[in-house]
């Protein structure tokens, strides 16, 4: 099974923008531009994320989905905002192969299967923000800032992914920005109680940290800092992976 | 080498992939139908217009072998395009001048904005733990403008990437595209990525995406019908013989390199800032340019394990002198140049203190030295 | 040279045409049996579910006029994942639905087909391993073979020599198929980068 690495854009105002446990936000490039490196450097997917269109309750920018699409030879999974049928039909005419819900299921959990009817169920993923403190792991809403405790994250996962989701972006935002390492228990945690592929986001901040996290059985890692603020490019990525007896598509 | 070094992986023998690679290179290719290929493309360009073709070139070992072959064994009329970086040094000025005049050529020289210059090569420091951004893109994309405005539909480059590296292998079809500049070339940076990243630490030098032309590789349609290929990938690629032609034939010199040992007086000459950037390689990565250099000459026993290391004692990781000049140009304290540094460390190497640094400076500078400018062009904020 | 895009509401038709761009050719989308039959190359992309799709197909007569430019008239077609899992009979896919029976055989969950130690959907790059006059589709591949598949369907036909390419995903799975002028992969050639460019322009380039 090659593992797939995942550069994980956040887009603002038209930019990409990235900071520490979703605050704290720094420009980091055009996204259409920025997605044409990505595909060269041979990134297997594209996650890009409209951080405030939920916050802001707008539609997603599907100005920036369509250039990202059109510079993407690899999936691209949209998401932010996407609590409607018709907002993710847009988004997928705009180029969008994945339609990523977190808060937007949350809110409403039926958004789920009424898009996996549509779209299919490989191309619903089910975004989970996962804050872990001493208090434990708890789901967290980014447009609030605080964490959810009407339901356990791990109750929610099963019932989204029981809902339609056939992938799951499971992020520990309590290590976003850090560098300090991903979460590989949350992720063992998880792969446990579903049997859709896990994207792992959070933490990376060397390849060590990645390689670490792969063998300790995360298929799939999306990536921030470590590609924004770093010299840090996709093929170097892959081949120090490779050395150290992953299997990657290089 | 160290484990730190990218872009090679190691097959189930231990081998690296750039071994792989120069094995390849010369057992596998049919470099006689390599030749035919290349004369099928130069025949088609040759005498339809003004120029046969653009040679970018820089001064050093690849782009003067590659246009005294191109004038003198193929028999093209080019014309030379010639990015300046900034740092241009006194022998490879008068190396490309003897080039030029021996060889008969037109050149057109650019020198961009150094205003624009400084806040790219901080911005670049800081993101990447690379100042060079600005020269990376610029030597890339500045001559592809030219072939378009000059409607030139060929740009010959040099040396193919797998002499070296594994972004690309020798039994790939490297072309010198907008996939190459993207897939290393740039740093994962466009120039319009820059525009957003750029602030005002250095400067409050306005800098608008026009001025940022120079870096912007064109657009894929305006580059239709242009083709832009490497010289290496028709002639098998020799760098010894290739450098010892060149100073026979265009009397081309070598040069001191800050950081490295006087014997190793052919490559990366061109440039006053080369050795910041090995002492930067050496601060991220615990190696610098004598130990990539005596490796090779190990591996190829022209040198033996003890003399390797006395070498890399001697030289690698000294504080350059050049140094001082690239603080003067961005107007920054060692402290803080070693700050942006420190991020991009490389595990398991751990950076060494700034008293350290400053204590482990070089012995001699080049003979060139005083001749580096020390016009840094700094703005007062004063309007 | 017309290369029609066929839109039956199946998902992203943007991406494909998109890949066509970048490999150097126009493509025109095609909603009417007329548009279909006005082209000289054809392209059946699609994701999602089988079964409705297939019915789209038949109720809005595309089907008919895919049948007649393809199968009758020789065009050359390539069909993009649910476009290659529609060929078959049968698929078992929320109930058993009629598929466009080009293609004897059933399209079941890849749990159904022995996947049993893998995740479920099948998402990411995956080796390919072409055979017999298909390869002609494979060539200079990248330094791996791997394209993009993205599905929890699969094919499973008795027709040996129409099955084109194959990957390994906890089992051999049917990885393409090439039938007379239908070429059709389960995995994403206009997501699968430099591999999948290569594919669209051989597929352009061919004539059967």
């Amino acid at each position: 099974m090659l593992k797939r690495i995942i550069p994980s854009l956040l887009l603002r105002g038209g930019r990409l923008v990235k900071g520490v446990a979703y605050a704290d936000h720094r420009d980091a490039g055009r996204p259409d531009t920025t997605a044409r490196a990505h595909n060269a450097q041979g990134a297997d997917e594209l996650l890009l994320l409209d951080v405030d269109a939920g916050r802001e309750r707008r539609e997603p920018d599907y100005a920036s989905i369509t250039s990202v699409a059109r510079a993407c030879f690899m999936p691209l999974t949209v998401g932010g905002g996407i609590h409607t049928l018709e907002i993710a039909q847009r988004c997928m005419n705009a180029g969008a192969d994945k339609i990523c819900l977190t808060t937007t299921a949350l809110d409403d959990p039926g958004l789920i299967g009424r898009l996996a009817h549509v779209f299919g169920t490989q191309a619903i993923v089910i975004g989970l923000d996962v804050i872990t403190t001493c208090a434990g792991r708890r789901l967290y809403d980014h447009r609030s800032a605080q964490a959810i405790n009407g339901i356990a994250w791990d109750e929610w996962l099963k019932r989204a992914v029981g809902e339609g989701a056939g992938e799951v972006r499971l992020m520990a935002v309590d290590r976003e920005g850090g560098r300090g390492g991903l979460d590989t228990a949350l992720f063992a945690e998880a792969s446990a109680l579903v049997d859709v592929p896990i994207i792992l986001e959070g933490g990376a901040g060397s390849l060590d940290q990645v390689a670490a996290a792969m063998k300790a059985g995360a298929d799939a890692i999306a990536l921030g800092t470590m590609l924004v603020f770093s010299d840090n490019n996709i093929f170097k990525v892959k081949s120090f992976l490779k050395n150290a007896g992953l299997e990657m598509r290089l | 080498m160290p484990e730190t070094a990218e872009s090679l992986t190691f097959d189930e023998h231990g081998v690296c992939s750039v071994c792989r690679q120069i094995e390849y290179k010369h057992k596998q290719i049919d470099w006689a139908e390599r030749g035919r290929t290349l004369n099928q493309i130069l025949d088609h360009h040759r005498g339809k217009q003004q120029y046969d073709c653009i040679v970018p070139f820089s001064g050093g070992k690849d782009s003067t072998f590659t246009l005294w072959y191109l004038v003198k064994v193929k028999k093209l009329k080019p014309l030379i395009v010639r990015f300046d970086h900034g740092f241009l040094r006194k022998t490879v000025q008068e190396n490309s001048l003897r080039t030029f005049r021996t060889l008969g050529v037109d050149v057109q020289h650019f020198t961009p904005n150094w205003q624009v210059v400084r806040k790219l090569m901080f911005e670049s420091l800081r993101r990447r733990g690379d100042f060079c951004w600005h020269c990376h893109t610029g030597i890339f994309s500045y001559p592809m403008w030219v072939a378009i405005w000059q409607r030139i539909p060929l740009v010959i480059w040099g040396e193919p990437t797998g002499e070296y590296a594994s972004f690309y292998r020798y039994d790939e079809d490297e072309e010198v595209d907008e996939r190459r500049f993207n897939a290393f070339v740039n740093l994962g940076i466009n120039a319009e990525d820059m525009l957003g990243m750029l602030d005002d630490t250095i400067s409050d030098y306005e800098v608008t995406a026009s001025d940022l032309m120079p870096y912007t590789y064109p657009p894929a349609d305006q580059l239709r019908g242009v083709r832009s290929i490497l010289l290496g990938s028709y002639i098998p690629w020799d760098v010894k013989k290739q450098v010892e032609l060149i100073k026979r034939e265009l009397g081309w010199c070598g040069d001191q390199v800050e950081g490295v040992p006087p014997e190793y007086d052919y490559e990366k000459i061109e440039c006053f800032m080369q050795g910041v950037r090995d002492y930067i390689k050496h601060l991220k990565r615990g190696f610098g340019r004598t130990t990539h250099l005596v490796s090779i000459d190990i591996r190829n026993n022209r040198k033996t394990r003890e003399e390797g290391e006395r070498l890399v004692a001697e030289y690698d990781g000294r504080r350059p002198a050049a140094l001082d000049l690239f603080l003067d140009y961005l107007g920054l304290r060692e402290e803080e140049f070693l700050k942006l540094i420190e991020p991009h460390v490389v595990a398991p190497h751990v950076m060494p203190s700034c008293e350290d640094c400053m204590r482990n400076r070089t012995n001699w500078v080049p003979t060139d030295f005083e001749d580096w400018t020390r016009v840094t062009g700094t703005r007062s904020n004063t309007p | 040279m017309q290369v029609a895009i066929v839109d039956y509401g199946a998902g992203n038709i943007e991406s494909v045409r998109n890949a066509f761009h970048a490999a150097g050719a126009e493509s025109a989308i095609a909603r009417e049996p007329d548009a279909i039959l006005a082209a000289d190359r054809l392209v059946l992309p699609g994701v999602g579910a089988a079964g409705p799709a297939a019915e789209r197909l038949v109720r809005n007569g595309l089907a008919e006029a895919l049948k007649e430019a393809v199968r009758r008239r020789g065009r050359p077609m390539l069909g993009i994942c649910l476009g290659m899992e529609l060929l078959a009979e049968r698929l078992l896919e929320f109930g058993e639905h009629r598929g466009l029976g080009w293609l004897p055989g059933e399209v079941v969950h890849l749990r159904d087909a022995g996947v049993t130690r893998a995740r479920v959907p099948h998402m990411g790059w995956s080796v390919v391993e072409p055979a017999g006059p298909a390869v002609r589709f494979f060539q200079a591949p990248e330094r791996m073979r791997t394209f993009y598949f993205c599905h929890s369907y699969t094919l499973l036909t008795a027709a040996a020599e129409a099955i084109a390419a194959r990957t390994t995903y906890d089992k051999s799975l049917v990885a393409a198929v090439f039938d007379g002028t239908v070429l059709a992969t389960q995995f994403h050639p206009e997501k699968s980068q430099v591999n999948g460019q290569k594919l669209i322009r051989a597929f352009l380039d061919w004539t059967p």
